[in-house]
């Protein structure tokens, strides 16, 4: 059974406007141990999916429907005081992009994380401090006695990350979920990131879900994706068949319109914008910019479908399975 | 084209009640730029990139130094001479809502220069207008419109339709493109490349996705703590870094297959400071071919090959080579 198995979740923003779809029954699973990517563009729902499973969507985002099921509990409707004393922060944990912001700035590091351990762990103050230590050693912080002093302000991007993350593991998650985690970093510092979260799920077996708009970052770190486009799944599955012969058109566009050394000419791109919510398109939202477009794609919704080399894919005129992939299965 | 010398720019922060210390952003930068060049400026946050791009381009005078257009000084310029430049040399901004005033219909915003700098008849200026709007890919009928009320690719496009309006021959475009999406960024970039020609434009294109600074650049100045550390062709630069921090930076860019997890070649540590940069050569506390020598002798840039050229004495008498930085990243695989 799936550690966490979402179902047509549904979630909206109700504006003065109108009512805004930003999730449109979305369904993924996240095995345990296992890295899922949820890659997507600005407004294609992948943050809004993370805040739905924890229940930390702000007003005037609603959950409409749909369930999250988590050890046989739904999440959705479990009472607000059972998420926070028994779920929230302690079996899922999440990270932000951020790191800076989402610590509090007037109180050290060491004192954040040793309350995070008495609180949640029920640790006395000296056995917190210990613990606190140990977990800044494993997420590689020189000299982590003297770090504990350190106001967040005192600390670099990257060492904010990882002090962070060492938060959010405190209480031995299942769960880590990691909301754009390297956005804002540098290059290598991303890459200590990304490889510090590699080890931490080799050593700890905790799943991570990887919220992303950046494919090459998904690319190192994940063992699925799911690509999302204005509050549905277009494709899923292991991030080998979708990114060597991805087969719906979106995923296939997202790929083909990186820059790179040695390109010559234009780079390829998707016609148009992304989707209105407040009025989107008919049958496939993705229809009006895509290439492959056949009448059925503006009146029904394709569905979620297997297809080869081993992905699910919401699509009508899919993409051609790549050769090379075909011949060695 | 446009020429830097020996430019330094230093910023005055109070550390405690009585003192100030010297942020070295820019610490004796020195390049040129070809007639319809592209040049890339990289590097981390914080190594200068940005204010170099400023002071290049004189929105901030420099600590000390010389910027030459065309054979004019421009550090040297103050008042009318310096207003009568200004309209040949453009700058592109990051954050493009925060480059654009919000009062201001956009039409406004790109008729703006020509106004100013009396480049249009009044009669003219609204022809002008919708000209660099279709330009840059924008639809007329957002001409009446404010910033707030167009998307953030749109409000790119007119900072970029702004900065073609008083026909420039210098460009610097600071990071145009990173708060953009994929597939956003895609667009923008084959207009940018088109605008380059059609204009016959000189550009800086200063940002921290080498992704982009491959596809884009001719040339590419690696900057490392407020100096450049290597010069040299993109593609040089990309496939044969000579400098031990290009080499790191490289090793980074995600390549033609994405899924490749091959082990890269890592600095420890992080950036230090720009208030007190180590003595010598700035990468040697990080420097996995780090020598005595590295942190007595100041490195200067010396040529590998006429057209390259790295701050390095190691790399430049050929004691260290791409191959090295392969090795060191395969010992790591291990």
């Amino acid at each position: 059974m799936a550690l966490l198995e979402v179902s047509d979740l549904r979630t909206s923003f109700f504006l003065r406007g109108g009512e805004l779809r930003v999730l449109d029954g979305v369904s993924l699973e996240i095995e345990a141990g296992e890295v899922l990517g949820l890659v997507g563009e600005t407004g294609s729902g992948k943050s809004v999916t993370a805040y739905s499973i924890t229940r930390l969507l702000k007003e005037p985002g609603r959950v409409v429907g749909g369930q999250v099921m988590w050890d046989g509990r739904d999440l959705v409707r479990l009472w607000e005081s059972e998420l926070e004393q028994e779920i929230r922060g302690k079996e899922i944990s999440m990270i932000f992009q951020s790191p800076r912001e989402a610590l509090n700035p007037v109180i050290t590091v060491g004192r954040q994380l040793t309350q995070v351990l008495r609180i949640r762990r029920g640790m006395s103050r000296r056995d917190a401090r210990a613990e606190a230590i140990r977990i800044l050693k494993s997420v590689y912080i020189s000299d982590p006695e003297s770090r504990l002093d350190s106001y967040p302000h005192e600390l670099s991007g990257g060492m904010a990350q990882r002090i962070m993350i060492a938060l959010a593991l405190s209480c031995e998650p299942r769960l880590l979920i990691a909301d754009e985690p390297t956005t804002g970093l540098d290059v290598t510092t991303q890459y200590q990131i990304v490889l510090l979260l590699r080890e931490l799920r080799d050593r700890t077996g905790m799943a991570i879900l990887l919220i992303t708009h950046d494919l090459a970052l998904a690319a190192q770190l994940c063992d699925r994706v799911a690509v999302l486009y204005a509050g549905r799944i277009a494709e899923v599955g292991p991030i080998r068949h979708l990114f060597r012969s991805p087969r719906h058109p979106y995923t296939d566009a997202l790929l083909a319109s990186r820059p790179r050394l040695g390109l010559q000419g234009d780079i390829l791109t998707i016609p148009g914008n992304v989707a209105n919510l407040m009025r989107p398109p008919g049958g496939c939202r993705f229809h009006p910019r895509c290439p492959n477009a056949t009448e059925v794609c503006a009146q029904l919704q394709p569905p979620l479908e297997p297809m080869d080399p081993g992905q699910r894919v919401a699509c009508h005129n899919p993409m051609p399975q790549r050769q090379e992939l075909a011949a060695s299965g | 084209m446009l020429a830097v010398e020996k430019l330094v720019k230093h910023y005055p922060i109070k550390t405690g009640a009585f003192r100030t210390e010297q942020v070295r952003a820019v610490d004796g930068v020195s390049f040129s730029v070809r007639r319809g060049e592209t040049l890339g400026l990289v590097g981390e946050s914080g190594c200068g990139k940005s204010t170099l791009g400023r002071v290049a381009l004189r929105l901030e005078p420099p600590t000390s130094g010389a910027v030459r257009y065309r054979d004019v000084d421009l550090t040297r310029l103050r008042g009318r001479p310096l207003r009568h430049l200004r309209p040949k040399l453009q700058m592109v901004f990051q954050d493009p809502l925060g480059s654009l005033n919000p009062r201001m219909k956009v039409s406004q915003t790109v008729a703006e220069p020509l106004v100013l700098h009396h480049l249009a008849a009044p009669r003219e200026i609204r022809t002008r207008v919708r000209e660099l709007f279709d330009r840059v890919g924008l639809s007329d009928e957002l001409l009446d419109r404010y910033p707030h009320e167009l998307s953030g690719g749109q409000q790119q496009r007119v900072g970029i339709a702004r900065a073609l309006a008083p026909h420039p021959e210098v460009m610097v475009l600071d990071e145009p493109t990173s708060a953009l999406d994929v597939s956003v960024q895609a667009k923008l970039i084959n207009l940018l490349r088109r605008l380059k020609e059609d204009f016959d434009l000189t550009q800086v294109f200063i940002s921290h996705d080498l992704s982009v600074i491959g596809y884009l650049t001719d040339r590419v100045a690696v900057m490392y703590l407020g100096e450049i550390v290597e010069l040299g062709p993109t593609a040089k630069i990309f496939l044969m870094p000579r400098h031990p921090y290009t080499g790191a930076l490289m090793s980074a860019v995600p390549g033609e297959d994405l899924l490749d997890r091959r082990t890269r070649l890592m600095l420890p540590g992080e950036v230090p400071s720009p208030i007190n940069p180590p003595p010598a050569c700035r990468l040697a506390p990080r420097c996995p071919f780090v020598k005595d020598r590295c942190r007595e002798e100041k490195q200067v840039l010396r040529p590998v090959e006429p057209d390259h050229l790295v701050a390095c004495w190691r790399a430049a008498e050929g004691e260290i080579s791409p191959e090295d930085f392969e090795r060191t990243r395969l010992a790591l695989e291990v």
